[in-house]
Parts: structure tokens; sequence; C-alpha cells
């Protein structure tokens, strides 16, 4: 039987980025991917005929740059195309639309506050400074601070070092964005809600938080970390839906010689010894490798594959705690004519992302619902058409819709039947974001074509997301840096020898940054060295 | 002329008068009320029966008075700790001690095991804390190399609770007591009593990330209660500061701080006199000393920004009643109670903190009970303090709060409804009237992740001195924030004497 | 995408060249042809008329107008006469400058101030506990530069003999074609000059009645760029260019104080409480670091430089904003940066301002310009002059 130097459970694109990696150092590497297609969350598929959907997540901002350019994904087919504008619509009047161009984001902000409008440029300007701060941090991995090693003594050092740097301003923003939350931290700017309502939002996106929850100021930052043409600036398609970047690391794999094979499930991590030595497939088959890689989630990995008996207890505990508890869904529209929203003209505001957030109160009372084990009568959603700015997507003249759709908890209220009673409240919830929509673009729902719904339950049952969490574990303090997953394992390195997590469960965590599985490559890499 | 004028006569400002009395200050105190004591001044309710002040308890944080040797003038501490009684009814009741002994009695095995389990981490965690925590927070810019060297040592002694410790410390500290108690406890009733040392001083509920930070604090600080609670405290701080030569004047309401080109020069009292000095220690809270005692054209654009920012949503009322007879606790089992919290579950106190988050009051608030039972006749005064109840109320708001609160405790005791002697109601609003505190907030500011100790109230002023050179801030607005009687005063009037 | 101002029904037919900028969200002309040198001369030789509406303004009334001024720029107003102009920065609290702009005194409780940048949130911030109203009036109100010395001729027959009164930095308020106009005697071109203000709908009848009037005196209209070399030549400052405002600054050696941008003469440290006084008092016990200067190139050096390579001279077609490095001309140390120059078609010099070390800002000092002759970089002799570099009588005669 063939050895593998490496095999990589889960064709995702963190599954592929460190087959990649490995691949071109020379390993003979095999990704295994359960689906028929690759890309695991980030995935293109032509869900009806003519309609190509990124089916889970929607766009890209975070892909490190580095890794583009290590694995030429250029040269792949890889082409990113920037959002150009964020619209947050209202129901009365014509809602807010922020621009590429400063000046006329100023003009649409003065509209509700020259306050507010006067301040957006300097509070953009200040967390980029902050950004500066946090890039460092995704991209290598995380130190440990009870750690007594030169290693992360030293890169605790330069982080302190930084706090030390910088002005008394940037070292006390600093602190807040660690620990406020996103909607008290805009508060201390910003006073039109309609502009906080939608900045806000990214603090708690993948998380079962509220904007008004401590912790989430520090998510914001995301916004102003994405990298697309080497400035920081926010979020981008990738030509042909996020699936396309998938597509492109595993056509790099590919090139420098991995062998990928989809439909085929992974049964079992073999592990003999205290080390893992291959996998066994649903269907028996068992391959051998010298080290597994998981680009799946931590609960999944090692309560599903590996199994508690070749653990220790304490690390069982600290898997078992990972904390989940998705929160979103996804509706996925084709639509005949894009909607139209009153007093906004033609389509140029729909280029861009759309957020139905109009209000800070009206996300916490969409968190409130969901506090309660259901889904919000009315959620957040964030909508983009990429048909808009890819024609490769749609027929002429048609667009597909995407709406990421915030809150659908997993774990549902027990008169619901709990998670198990997501299948009956699937289209009920695909009727309140279409409602929604429709409340603000009057006529909307005479345009649907087919709809598409993603409740937790499913993207747990189809794509393998534990308890359906898109960032493979929430994104809250405690399960950052060097607690995620689990203390004294965040270098991507498992209890079980030979064995390493990949996925968006290891640091820096999700969001189609690529950073877990190149780092993990690169670690297993030095650590052969 | 002073030396330093100390504003405020709370407990805080009383411990920072003496203290700097002892360190040889001349000090100048004002209080704008007619009486000392603040927040812990008792009030007559009916005769016989006082409050012990508006707090729930009077626990300085450990240690920090003990160089005023209150027991000199008379006060007690006492070295019990009086468990919590948990519970909304006449039955189901859980007695929580801070020692797990009982709880055997009360609990599955399973449960009580993880009950000592957790005390004795809480125990481990907290002691190498501690001594960080009882001092001036660090200066995260210094370079010098005695700060740095308290830095090193302190960041040692926390490498010694070991890996596993320390980063269970390190996770647990930002989480949310809601989920740190579902990781722990299946019964309702044990979450729901650890909640509300997190919750207190917080818009926040118990799925809040951060609320476990309060609980550390809290639980690393706490010292021991005085008997007589708050009066007997403010009467022994008081004998303590005048026998030290500090001047305490009442009816004496600071109007303004006055500045000049360097500094503060004294302040200026209602009704015009001058008090000349060129240390104003301030113990009102952040926001007003910012920005009702200080010209606006001399204060710092950053500080008008903190100070403007500072969170100060109230979410708790008082209600003080006073009853002919000390009411009985069925669901206590007969055991005599002093503490109380009505919230039976995590739910009721999530749903009550979504009440002021959206700016109304709760459907249903919980409630937080302190009975005290005079030392010599019957009777006694129940102090609740009514969760769910933000500032701006709706009109009879008042009224309808003391209700819920007269009917909590008859669900509690019934037939206590009967006996009510008489009753005195403070909503967030009436507290800002009375007690000059911004928004009605109890302990100066919330307690919430962002605005504790580094951050208590701002980076710039966490050190008890402020950028107005001369003025500090010795109030429940700075670590170790307004829970905890004292602590603030204190390690004010130290950073004062050591510059 | 920028909007019209009042004047782009005329400004933009005028428009050959199509050449326009974003200037605060306005399009603002550049230059009416493809090359600025004829409307640099009517500045210089007649008169130029340019539309200066994108400039912030902002109406501040009520008895506590004077203080809330007070309390935010480097100098008092509570003794400024009423009908004077004033030329002023304003810091924040650390006393580093944010932005400069003018203050007129319409009346004894009205006062109009012009910012570069948006400045009603500051204003707004610091009248707390005063009894002031604040009207952002950028987008109700138009304005007109109509500077050069055949200025005054141009103007005459639309304002009556009461101009010929009118003081250097005064203000005249009158009305025009049923609108109310105010005529201040500013200007950004260091000539005789004047600056009017209109509300949008007596815009365009405005730019008609002067334009008419200033055909004999060969009135043109003028855009940004010939406005740039003007500015240089009359040693003043641009934000964002000469000096970063301290809420922009990305690092701290990127914020000024005013004694830094040799903005010395317009702080007056002992009165009443501003923002940034107790800063500035420290700045001004400490002394500036560095220092804005005006600078001349050695042209004869210059032009050897060029000669070696068998070269004429070359310098910028217009104003360069390009910053550039300044050494030491003895050690080589890098001292400072050029961060405006320009060819001075009526001083015949090839000027600029600079940022350099304080202890090389006195006039006759020398300094190395960084220039680039032949694609290779060089260093340029150049002496620190003082400004402005033009300075006719006319100005404030």
């Amino acid at each position: 039987m063939q050895t593998w130097d490496a095999i990589v459970v889960g064709g995702g694109h963190n599954g592929l980025a460190c087959a990649a990696y490995l691949a071109k150092a020379g390993k003979k590497v095999l990704v295994l991917e359960r689906r028929h297609v690759l890309g695991g969350a980030a995935v293109s598929e032509e869900v009806f005929p003519g309609f190509t959907y990124s089916v889970c997540s929607y766009v890209v901002s975070l892909l490190r740059p580095w890794i583009i350019r290590d694995l030429e994904l250029a040269r792949f087919g890889l082409q990113l195309i920037p959002l150009e504008s964020s619209f947050s619509p209202s129901r009365e009047g014509t809602g807010l639309c922020r621009w590429a161009d400063a000046a006329r984001t100023r003009d649409e902000i003065s509209r509700f506050s020259r306050n507010d409008a006067e301040l957006y440029p300097e509070f953009g300007l200040a967390m980029m400074q902050m950004a500066r701060f946090a890039k460092p941090v995704i991209d290598a991995p995380a130190p440990d601070p009870s750690s007594f090693s030169p290693r992360d003594l030293i890169q605790l050092l330069r982080l302190g070092n930084h706090f030390q740097d910088t002005d008394p301003d940037g070292l006390a923003l600093r602190l807040k964005l660690m620990t406020m939350s996103s909607a008290d931290l805009l508060d201390e700017w910003f006073e039109s809600d309609v502009l906080k309502a939608p900045m806000s939002v990214s603090g708690i996106i993948g998380t079962m938080l509220g904007v008004r929850s401590p912790g989430t100021a520090y998510v914001m930052l995301h916004h102003y970390m994405g990298e697309i043409d080497g400035a920081f600036r926010s979020w981008g398609f990738a030509r042909g839906g996020t699936g396309a970047v998938s597509c492109a690391i595993a056509d790099a794999a590919r090139h420098f010689g991995a062998t990928i094979r989809t439909e085929a499930p992974v049964d079992k991590i073999l592990v003999s010894g205290g080390q893992a030595t291959g996998v066994v497939l649903k269907d028996g088959e068992e391959l051998r490798a010298r080290e597994v890689v998981s680009g799946c989630d931590p609960r999944l990995t090692f309560l599903g594959f590996v199994g508690r008996d070749h653990l220790p207890d304490d690390f069982v505990q600290q898997v078992e705690r990972f904390r989940y508890r998705g929160s979103s869904g996804k509706v996925n529209l084709a639509l005949d004519r894009l909607p139209s929203f009153p007093g906004r003209e033609g389509f140029e505001h729909l280029r861009g992302d759309l957020a139905v957030a109009p209000g800070v109160d009206y996300l916490e009372s969409a968190y409130d619902d969901a506090k309660e084990g259901r889904f919000s009568k009315h959620p957040y959603i964030n909508i983009v058409f990429p048909s808009t700015c890819d024609p490769s997507v749609a027929p002429p003249g048609k667009h597909v819709m995407s709406c990421f759709v915030q809150y659908a908890p997993y774990e549902l209220a027990e008169e619901l039947g709990g998670p198990a009673g997501w299948p009956d409240q699937r289209e009920a919830f695909g009727d309140a974001v279409c409602d929604t929509v429709e409340e603000l673009a009057p006529g909307f729902k005479d345009s649907i074509l087919h709809r598409q719904v993603l409740t937790p339950w499913d993207l747990e049952q189809e794509f393998g997301l534990t308890e359906g969490n898109i960032f493979h574990g929430e994104l809250s303090l405690e399960q950052l840096a060097f607690l995620r997953p689990a203390a004294g394992w965040s270098r991507y390195r498992t209890p079980v020898k030979k064995l390493w997590l990949a996925g968006s469960g290891a640091h820096p965590g999700g969001g189609i940054m690529g950073a877990p599985g190149a780092l993990c490559a690169k670690a297993m890499l030095g650590g052969a060295r | 002329m002073a030396d330093v004028c100390i504003l405020g006569g709370g407990v805080n400002g009383l411990a920072a008068a003496a203290t700097l009395a002892k360190a040889g200050r001349r000090v100048t105190l004002l209080e704008a009320r007619g009486a000392l004591g603040g927040l812990a001044a008792g009030e007559e309710l009916a005769p016989g029966l006082s409050t012990f002040g508006d707090r729930l308890d009077a626990a300085p944080p450990v240690g920090l008075l003990d160089e005023l040797e209150l027991e000199r003038h008379g006060l007690r501490w006492r070295d019990d700790v009086p468990p919590l009684l948990v519970a909304d009814g006449e039955a189901d009741g859980l007695l929580v001690h801070a020692e797990p002994g009982p709880m055997w009695e009360q609990l599955p095995a399973a449960e009580a095991q993880r009950y000592a389990d957790w005390r004795s981490a809480l125990a481990r965690w907290t002691s190498p804390v501690r001594a960080l925590l009882t001092e001036r927070p660090p200066d995260l810019k210094t370079r010098a190399p005695g700060e740095l060297f308290a830095l090193a040592k302190h960041a040692l002694s926390l490498r010694r609770l070991g890996d596993r410790d320390m980063h269970e410390l390190m996770r647990v500290a930002p989480m949310a007591v809601h989920d740190w108690a579902h990781e722990i406890f299946t019964d309702a009733r044990l979450r729901a009593a650890i909640a509300p040392r997190a919750l207190a001083g917080t818009t926040a509920g118990p799925r809040s990330p951060g609320t476990c930070a309060s609980l550390l604090l809290d639980e690393a600080l706490r010292g021991r209660e005085p008997f007589g609670g708050g009066p007997a405290l403010v009467a022994a701080l008081t004998a303590c500061a005048r026998e030290r030569g500090a001047e305490l004047r009442t009816d004496a309401r600071a109007e303004e701080i006055l500045l000049d080109a360097d500094g503060v020069r004294g302040v200026r009292v209602a009704g015009g006199e001058t008090v000349e000095a060129r240390t104003v220690l301030s113990t009102a809270d952040f926001a007003t000393t910012m920005l009702a005692l200080v010209d606006p054209a001399q204060l710092p654009d950053r500080m008008e920004t903190a100070a403007r920012v500072w969170k100060r949503r109230a979410t708790t009322a008082v209600v003080h009643i006073a009853l002919e007879a000390a009411p009985e606790l069925p669901a206590a089992g007969g055991r005599p109670v002093e503490r109380v919290s009505s919230a039976t579950d995590l739910r009721a106190m999530e749903r009550a903190a979504d009440g002021p988050k959206h700016g109304r009051l709760a459907e249903n608030s919980w409630s937080e009970l302190r009975i005290h039972r005079p030392a010599e006749g019957s009777g006694a005064v129940v102090t609740m303090h009514v969760h769910g109840v933000p500032y701006a109320l709706p009109e009879g708001g008042r009224e309808t709060v003391e209700e819920r609160a007269l009917a909590q405790l008859e669900r509690l005791s019934p037939g206590s409804r009967g006996r009510v002697a008489a009753t005195r109601t403070k909503t967030p609003a009436d507290l800002e009237r009375e007690h000059g505190l911004a928004g009605g907030h109890l302990f100066h500011g919330e307690h919430i992740l962002d605005q504790l100790w580094l951050q208590r109230p701002a980076l710039s002023c966490s050190r008890y001195a402020t950028p107005i050179s001369g003025l500090y801030l010795g109030g429940g607005s700075v670590h170790p924030g307004g829970a905890l009687p004292g602590g603030a005063g204190i390690l004010a009037a130290r950073a004062l004497v050591s510059g | 995408m920028p909007v019209p101002t009042p004047f782009h029904p005329r400004t933009s037919t005028l428009s050959k060249s199509l050449l326009y900028k974003e200037w605060a969200g306005y399009f603002a002309v550049c230059s009416y042809e493809t090359c600025h040198e004829r409307e640099y001369y009517a500045f210089r030789h007649s008169a130029g008329l340019l539309d200066v509406t994108p400039l912030y303004k902002y109406e501040v009334r009520g008895p506590d107008a004077s203080r809330l001024l007070s309390r935010i720029c480097v100098r008092g107003f509570i003794k400024q006469k009423v009908g004077a102009v004033a030329y002023v920065c304003w810091c924040d609290s650390d006393g580093h400058v944010l932005d400069d702009g003018t203050v007129t005194r319409l009346d004894d409780q009205h006062y109009r101030m012009t910012s570069a940048d948006p400045a009603l949130r500051w204003l707004r911030k610091h009248s707390r506990g005063l009894d002031v109203e604040l009207e952002d009036v950028s987008a109700k109100v138009a304005a007109l530069a109509l500077q050069g010395p055949r200025a005054r001729e141009v103007l005459r027959p639309l304002v009556g003999a009461e101009l010929d009164e009118l003081g250097f930095f005064r203000v005249l308020r009158t009305r025009f074609d049923g609108h109310e106009l105010t005529v201040t005697r500013t200007g950004y071109t260091g000539d005789l000059g004047y600056e009017l203000w209109i509300e949008n709908a007596g815009a365009l009848a405005l730019w008609d009645a002067l334009m008419e009037a200033g055909a004999p005196h060969g009135l043109l209209p003028v855009g940004l760029d010939a406005l740039d070399v003007t500015r240089i030549e009359a040693g003043f400052l641009l934000k964002d260019v000469d000096y970063f405002s301290a809420k922009a600054a990305l690092i701290p050696q990127h914020k000024s104080t005013p004694f830094e941008l040799g903005f010395d003469w317009m702080v007056k440290l002992d009165r009443d409480p501003f923002v940034g006084q107790a800063a500035l008092r420290r700045a001004a016990e400490r002394g500036p670091q560095r220092k804005l200067i005006g600078f001349e190139v050695d042209w004869d050096r210059l032009e050897e430089l060029f000669d070696e390579h068998g070269l004429p001279p070359e310098v910028p077609a217009g104003a360069s904003r390009a910053g550039t490095p300044i050494y030491h001309p003895g050690t080589s140390r890098f001292i400072g940066q050029a961060t405006s120059r320009a060819w001075s078609p009526v001083c015949k010099a090839f000027v600029g301002l600079a940022t350099v070390e304080a202890e090389y800002a006195e006039v006759g000092t020398e300094l190395d310009l960084e220039v680039t002759v032949e694609y290779r970089r060089t260093p340029c002799r150049a002496r620190v002059v003082a400004r402005p570099f033009f300075d006719p009588d006319r100005k404030k005669g």
C-alpha cells in the first residue's frame, strides 16, 4: 500500500491551502473531500440551472495576500472584484449608502448627521491604524502567554513593544477594541443609528452575541483589515463565486503535485500508539500516511474522526466545551430582476453589499429572539448580488441574490423541537427573510424565480459544520489566539502525534483567510526540518 | 489653604481624608449633603428602623483599610459571609454558602462536588491576582525599572498558577457568566446564584461576555463586612479622619474646580467661597467631575470625550422597606437569612436586562434583598435592589417599581405586606438628584469589561491622577469600582502621596 | 462623484481644457486652458476670478459667539472689531494644528468662519455651556475670489465707492441684485484682491456682472493651478500639502504646532482659556523642533547641473507638491523636506516651502535640495529666504 507523506481530510479552502503548501515543498499529498465539489464552505455551485451561487461564504476580504503570491493563485484563475458600496435601506427614507468615493459618502451621512459625516473618515483612519496592529497577529501562530519558550516570549515581547510604541490614544483605542461591544464603541463616535447599525453588525457575524455584547468591537477591525490591491479596504467577490478561491487553490495544489479526491468521505482517522497513521474511508478503504491533517472543525475532527479513546480526558473536555452555537443561515435566490428600493434610482447601490440593519435596537431585538431559541422575525440580512459585477453567475438579465441571515440559532427552543426542529422551520425562516426584504423593497417577492434556504442544521448536515457555525467555532475572546481551539494546542498540533488541525477552528479562525491552512503547513514543514 | 481638597464625603472621600491626613497633608473635605456617608449613610424610615445605606453591603476591598485601624474607633468586622438565598417564593430555595460544606445537604453529591471544586479554583486563582488588584493599576507605557520590576513580579506570580490554571483564568475572564455557569453546573438556581456579582452595576445580561471578569474581580477583592454596615463604617472613618486633623465640612457643595496655568488652584463652593488648594481629589463620578465641575474651555479634549462617553446607564432602583416584624422566609427552611436573590434562573436575569437595554422598564424585574435587623427592638429593614429599571421611567414608574418590590417580598414572605411600616424608593433619577450620581448609577459608572481596572474610567486616568495637573479621581469611577467602598479613595490617596 | 458649484453653468462653458479636480466634494477647474500661464498672469497683471465655493463656511451667532471662537482659536475675538477679518488656526488639546481659515466679525454677535475641512463638529463640541447658534452655510453660500491689480476697478461698479475705503482684512456688507453680498479684502494670492460671498441664488448674476465689468480690465476666469503658483509666491501654506491636520496625522511626527508652521504671530497665549493653551505654553517654552521656511534654489548651480548633461535647466511646469528631501550641505544628513515648489514667473526664481530642523531655519542658511537631473537625483544648493517671495505694495495699499 502506498504511504502518503500527508493526507488532508476535507477539501475546503484551508485544507487545500495546507495541501498546496505541502506539495510545493515536495511532499506527496492526498486531499480527501466528502462532497462531489471542492471548497467546503467556500464553494460555488450551480444550484438552479444557469444560476451559480457562493452557497455558503459569499464575500472575500481576509484571504491573505501572501498566500495569493506564494501559490500564484492569479495564474490559477483567482480574480477578486472589490465591492463598490455598502447600502443599508430603511423603511422610511432612502437609507444610507456608503461609497468608495469619500465625498459622496460624506454627503450621504450628512443627511443624517453632519457630526457623523465629519467623523467618519477619522474613524476609518483610527481603525486602519488598529488593523496594522492586528495584522501580525493573524499572520503568525498565536504566542502563549503562559509559555516560557523563547519563541513565545520573543513574539510576546514584540507585541508588547508594539503596544508601548503607540501614542496614548492608540493604546486606549486598542484596549477598547479588545473589550467593548461594537455598538458601544460606535456610540462613542457617532450619533446616527442608520450609520451605526450596519457598521456594528460586522462585530457579531457568526457568533451567538449581540451588537451590544462586550468583546465584539474587535471583530469590526476585520472590516478594515481586508486587503485587496495592497490597500486596507473592505470586501470583494471572487469571479465565479467564492468557490473560485478554493478551485484556484486546488489547481495550485495539483500543479505542485497533490492528489485530490472528491466523493471520498472519511470515516475514521487511524491512530496507533498515540500517533496518526492514516484514514479509513466510509467504504472501508484504508489509506496510510506519515502525517494526517484535518481541515474540519475540532469537534468533528476529534470526537468524530479520532475518537475520545485516543485523547487525554482534559483535552476532550476542552473540545466538548468549545462553543459553536451557529447563529446564521443562508437564503440564496434567483431573481427575474433586481429589487427596487424607494428613493434610489438605478442599480448602482446594489453593486456592493446591502445590509438590512436599520437600527441598533433592531439588531439587538433580532438577538433577543435568538436568545429565546427562535429565528429572528426581523433578522439582520447581508445581501449581495454578485451578478451585478460578475456576469458569469447568472443568465443575461437575471440575477443571483445571496442573503446571509442572522439570527438563526442552531439550538431552537425546546417547543420548536431543538436543532432537529429546523427542517420544519426552514420555509418559515425563508419566508421571514423574504418578507423582511419585501418591506424594504415592495414588489421584491414577485421577482423570485427560485429559493434555496440553508438553516444552521442544513449547514451541519450538508457541509459538516458543527452546529452550523460558519467559523468552525465562535470567534469570541475566550476562543481566540492561544485558546483556539484549546489552551496549549493553538499551534496546529494536537495531542495525537502526526495529526494536525488546519481548519478555521485553529488560529486565526474563519473568514476565508486561508491562514490556518497555510500556517499549519508551515508548522509541519518547520517541524520536519 | 489646604494641601488637598476632597470632594465628596462618602466612604471613599472619608477613607482618602483619613489616609492623607495621616500622611501629614492638610485636608479639607467638602460634602454637599447635610450628613457624611454618601450612599453608605443610614436613613431612619420609622422610629428605630434605619437603613444601612443604599448599597446592599459595605465590604471594603480586602486589606486596604487595615492601616486606618478603624477598630480603634469602635468598628468590628464580621468573620462570616452571610449565605445567599436563591428563591422566588416559599419553596425550592437554595441557600448558597461561600464555604461548600452546607451545600452537600441541599444538592446532589455530583453538583455539590462541582461547587466545591469551583470554589477552590476561585480561591486558587484569586490569590495571585489580589496583590495586583489591590495596587494602583500599572502604567502600560512605563520604562521605569521599578515599575517594570513590579509588573514582572506580578506576571511571575500569575505564572506560578501553572499552565492549566493560568490558561483557565485567561479563558474565563472575558467570558459570559451564563456560558461559564453552564459549563460547570446543572442546577438552574446554582447557575443563577453566581450571577448577581457578575452583573452588579452593568446593563449586561448573563449572556454578555466579560461578566465573568466582574465576578472574578469581586471574588479577588471583596473583604469583610463591618457590623452595623455602612453607617458604622462611616462613623469610624469620620472619627478616624477627624482625629488625624482632617477638616470635614457638610452642606458645602463644590461648584467648580478652579484651574490656572499650572493646574488646580482650588474649589469654588456654592455660596461663592473659594477653598484654595493645589490638589483636588474628587470622589464624584467621572462624568460629573469632568463635565460639571471643570470649565469646558480648560477641559482637555480627550477628557471631554472620555467623560461624555463614560457609560453610566443605570439599571437598578433602591427600595427600602421598614417592617414591624422581621420577615419569615419559608424558602430558607427556617434558617435565618440576610441576603436573597429572587432570580432562580439565568433566563430571568437575561430578560430583565433586555428592558433597560431597549430603554424601557423590564417586564419582569428580579431583585436582590438585604435584610437588616436592628440591634435592639423588633422589626427589620429590607433593602432591595430592583434590577431592570432604566433611568428614564414612564409616569408612575417609581410606584410601579415599589409595588414590584413589595409584591416580591410578599412572594418570599407571605404576610409581609401587612407589616410594612414605611417605604422609601429611589429610582435612578432620584439617586442622581439626591446623591449627584450621573445617570443615577450606584457604582459611578457601569462595571463592564471595558470600564474595569486599567480602563476605569479611561486609560489616561486609571492611575488616579488625571491629565489636569493636581486633579485626582478617588470615587467609584476608578479601580476597584463602586461595589467595594473605600478602595478607590485609599488607592487614590496613596497615588497622591507617592506623587 | 463631485457635484457642481452654483457657478458651474458658467465655469463649465468657459473651461476649454476639461481639466477638473475634486475639491471638498465639488468639481473645481484646474485651468481653463491646457496651460495655466495666462491665468497666472491675469492674477498678477490684470485680474482673475476664481470659484472658491468649496471652502467650508459656518455662521456663529449669539451672545457667546466671541467666547466660542476665542475658546477654539489660538487668538481671542472678544476685542476684535466689527468689520475685521482674521486669519487664524485652531489646535487640538495637545497644541497641534487642526486647520486654518478666516474669521470675519460681521456684527457684534455674528461671525463667519471658513475652513478647509468640515469644522461643525469641533465648533459644536466646544460650545458646551455657551449661548451660541451654529449654522453650516457651506452649501448655501457661494464664494468667489477676485484677485489682481485691477480687482478694485472690476468690483467698484458693483459695490460703489465704498470699496475704496475697504482696508486690508476688512469686510464690507452690501447688497447685490436683491441678495446680501459680503466682500472681504482677503485672498490666497498675496496680491490686491477680494473674496465675495453671496447666497447661491445670486451666484450667477454676480459672476456675469463681474465678468462684464472686468472685460475692459482683462479679467479672466482662473483655475486652481494658477492659484497654487501665486499662493507659493505669497508664502501661504496649504493643508495636506505643507502640513497635516492633527486629526489626519498617521504618526506623531506628522503633527505640527503653530510655532512650527510659522504661525507664532497669531498665537496669543496670555488670555482666557482656549483649546490647547496649556500645551502651547509648554511648546512656546521649549521652542519648535522644526520650522516651516521659504527657500530659493541657487539657479546658477541648477543650470550647471543640467549643463553637465548638455541640457537646459528644467523646472516643474506649475506648482509641484512632490515631497523632496533636504540635506545638510556639509554632512548630507536629512534635515527636512520641501513640500511645495514653483518657478515664480514674477520673481524669476525657483522658490518653495519646506519644513526643516529649527536650527537651519534662519534666513540665509544654506541647504541642499534634492533635484532630479537626467534621471539622477542630486543635491542642489538652496538657501532660506524670507516669505512672502512676492509682496506688492498694492496688496495692502
